[in-house]
């Protein structure tokens, strides 16, 4: 660093600083001594120190959505991976030309309001809609019987509104790792007699893990904490966690039970974090 | 002889850039081949045609008499040594050179064994265990030899395998390069940009410029007796007089009298060059015995150790100049004729090559 930059970007630091403590730091405070209280009455809360909410939040009920939430989230990312991976190659193996349409494709739907994009995948798939629609078509075609699909309402549903949401997080660092791939180890994979697949499986996956790898967490850590999609999507057994906290700030007013859930949604994601670390540490330890 | 590749009316385009322009080659099985050229003359674009890796827009490639256009780089008998020697790099030495092999369905144990014996054959004999990025750059090259040497191809592309090392490295490698091949008995395909190279190393060189090939020749006869005037400005160095054919088919440079060569199968009138390397042509105090061919007064002296470069001024103007070179046989260099001196120049009448273009 030159000398005389030094005051400069001590300043251009301290912005960013104050922006993250005021609007991060200190609500997540807020809430994390929300969460050591005790509610009394409608809105008032006794900051009292008490794990109780903790300890509550611990009860087979809240942890089985946890796990489901968990489950949900997992899945998620899983089908994100295995429809993302071959977008991102077909992009990255496609004609330089069409790659920044491609792109933009895959970006297009951020452009979109969720809740419109939730509410045109409830057209999509409801009895009356557009996949009943085409099937029965499809099926009239063959002359055979059809009965509607219940899909709106279900786990399913809520798999593939959360999978159609977060799609484009897994494409984009997929992306960004495969194109920074020397093409070469390709070609000399392929040269030294190995088909397209063969290629795919020794070389390009292996290389691509970094990309695996956030993409995963980037679509992981907001499925498991998705609340519109669930809430839209989903029917009364497909609520996630995120749903339950929702629940306790509002309909059943209790804030600190609500903070505890929180911050146990938090602590899961952490470990989430802890758990690519170690994966990302690995391949440097060799 | 036989024939190890043969392409024929090979042409490239990538959008408005032409890389190849009907390039036609026939290469022996067994020979050192170079492709020697300007950097961005279509070389390496050859030599991945040849490894199936790029598409010519026409033409054919034979290797081993057999038309391989269609047959993807995957089924082609060739393997190719990367520039970058694009070793994987999630991969140990063994596993790199034992890839080709297991793709291909050898066990395991055969292809380790095998791959142990190629390490070998290039003297990096215990290395198997090591990771790509623990390995120097002379020995990430031969680890890309072993690993093309040990699917034992017709024949091994090479695209300027030694362009990444530092000069001592690169003089011992072009032996050892050599005395590879000569062992191996597989033909060799080498693309250089550096003449040096390509005249140490290959049995025949192909000279190439802007998508075409120029000469194909034995080292010694692409620098005797070159082709043209793009093959010997490329390989050493070269005087060019500017001359005409006269009525006996004899060219005629225009303002040196003396300067005068044999040429054959060239109509009377034509324009043409008269080339005489530097090495050929004799140097003489003025004054001394016979006249020469030309005369002039030394301007500058270039001592390179093994020879001095000389150039001699001869007229006035920039192609005034003729640059001869003398070994520098004695000892003392106070006995080199220096700045200022007169000299007659001369050589003898067949080291005066006529070219047409
Ligand atoms: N994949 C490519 N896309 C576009 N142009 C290319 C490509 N490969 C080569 N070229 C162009 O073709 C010409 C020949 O390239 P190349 O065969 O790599 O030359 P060399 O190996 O002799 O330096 C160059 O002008 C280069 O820019
Ligand atoms: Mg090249």
């Amino acid at each position: 660093m030159k000398p005389g930059t030094g005051p400069l970007l001590r300043v251009a630091g301290v912005v960013p600083g104050l922006w993250l403590a005021g609007f991060f730091l200190l609500p997540l405070a807020f809430v994390w001594i929300l969460s050591f209280g005790e509610k009394q009455g409608l809105v008032a809360v006794d900051i009292v120190w008490t794990a109780d909410n903790y300890l509550r939040a611990l009860d087979p009920l809240y942890l089985g959505i946890l796990a489901k939430s968990l489950w949900i989230a997992a899945l998620t990312t899983v089908i994100c991976l295995a429809t993302g991976l071959p977008v991102a190659l077909g992009i990255v193996f496609a004609p330089p030309r069409w790659r920044p349409l491609l792109l933009l494709l895959v970006i297009l739907p951020f452009w979109t309001n969720l809740l419109i994009r939730t509410y045109a995948l409830i057209a999509v798939l409801r009895t009356r809609g557009h996949v009943n629609a085409t099937l029965g078509w499809a099926s009239e075609l063959f002359g055979l019987p059809f009965e509607p699909l219940s899909l709106l309402y279900t786990n399913t549903a809520v798999v593939a509104g959360l999978v159609y949401v977060h799609l484009p997080f897994m494409v984009l660092p997929l992306y960004a790792t495969l194109h920074r791939l020397d093409r070469s180890l390709v070609e000399a994979a392929a040269d030294l007699g190995a088909g397209h697949l063969r290629v795919c499986i020794t070389i390009i996956l292996p290389l691509a893990v970094p990309g695996i790898v956030s993409g995963s967490l980037l679509v992981f850590v907001p499925a498991l904490g998705s609340y519109l999609t669930p809430d839209l999507l989903g029917g009364p057994d497909s609520q996630m966690i995120a749903n339950v906290i929702e629940r306790q700030f509002k309909s059943a007013n209790d804030w600190p039970f609500g903070s505890a859930l929180s911050f146990l949604l938090m602590y899961v994601t952490f470990g989430a974090l802890a758990l690519r670390s170690l994966s990302v540490r690995r391949p440097a330890a060799r | 002889m036989t024939e190890a590749v043969r392409v024929g009316g090979i042409c490239k385009r990538f959008g408005a850039v032409t890389a190849l322009a009907e390039v036609s080659l026939r290469i022996e099985a067994g020979e050192f081949f170079a492709l020697l050229g300007p950097s961005g003359c279509g070389k390496s674009t050859l030599l991945r045609i040849m490894a199936g890796l790029e598409h010519p827009d026409q033409g054919s490639v034979f290797i081993d008499g057999i038309d391989v256009g269609r047959t993807p780089a995957n089924r082609r008998p060739v393997n190719m040594v990367f520039q970058s020697y694009a070793l994987f790099p999630h991969m140990s030495v063994r596993s790199n050179v034992a890839y080709g092999l297991r793709v291909t369905g050898t066990g395991r144990a055969e292809a380790h064994e095998r791959a142990e014996a190629a390490l070998g054959l290039v003297r990096l004999t215990g290395y198997g265990e090591r990771m790509p990025h623990q390995l120097s750059g002379g020995e990430s090259q031969r680890v890309a030899l072993a690993r093309a040497l040990v699917k034992r191809p017709r024949v091994l592309l090479l695209d300027e395998p030694l362009s990444a090392l530092d000069a001592r490295l690169r003089d011992e490698m072009r032996l050892e390069l050599v005395t590879l091949q000569k062992t191996v008995g597989i033909t060799f395909i080498i693309v250089t940009h550096d003449q040096e190279e390509a005249l140490s190393m290959a049995d025949r060189v192909a000279v190439m410029e802007t998508g075409r090939i120029r000469q194909v020749a034995p080292p010694a006869e692409l620098y005797e007796a070159p082709a043209d005037r793009f093959v010997a400005t490329f390989i050493g160095q070269v005087n060019l007089f500017p001359a005409t054919i006269g009525a006996d088919g004899t060219a005629q440079a225009h303002p040196f009298p003396g300067v005068t060569a044999r040429a054959r199968g060239i109509g009377a009138g034509r324009q043409v060059w008269i080339a005489v390397r530097p090495e050929k042509i004799t140097m003489a105090p003025r004054g001394g015995v016979p006249a020469g061919r030309l005369s002039g007064v030394v301007e500058e002296v270039v001592y390179r150790g093994d020879l001095s470069v000389y150039l001699v001024r001869c007229m006035a103007g920039p192609d005034g100049l003729v640059r001869v070179s003398r070994a520098n046989a004695a000892r003392t260099a106070d006995r080199l004729p220096g700045p200022g001196t007169e000299v007659v120049l001369d050589w003898a009448e067949d080291c005066a090559v006529v070219l047409a273009s």
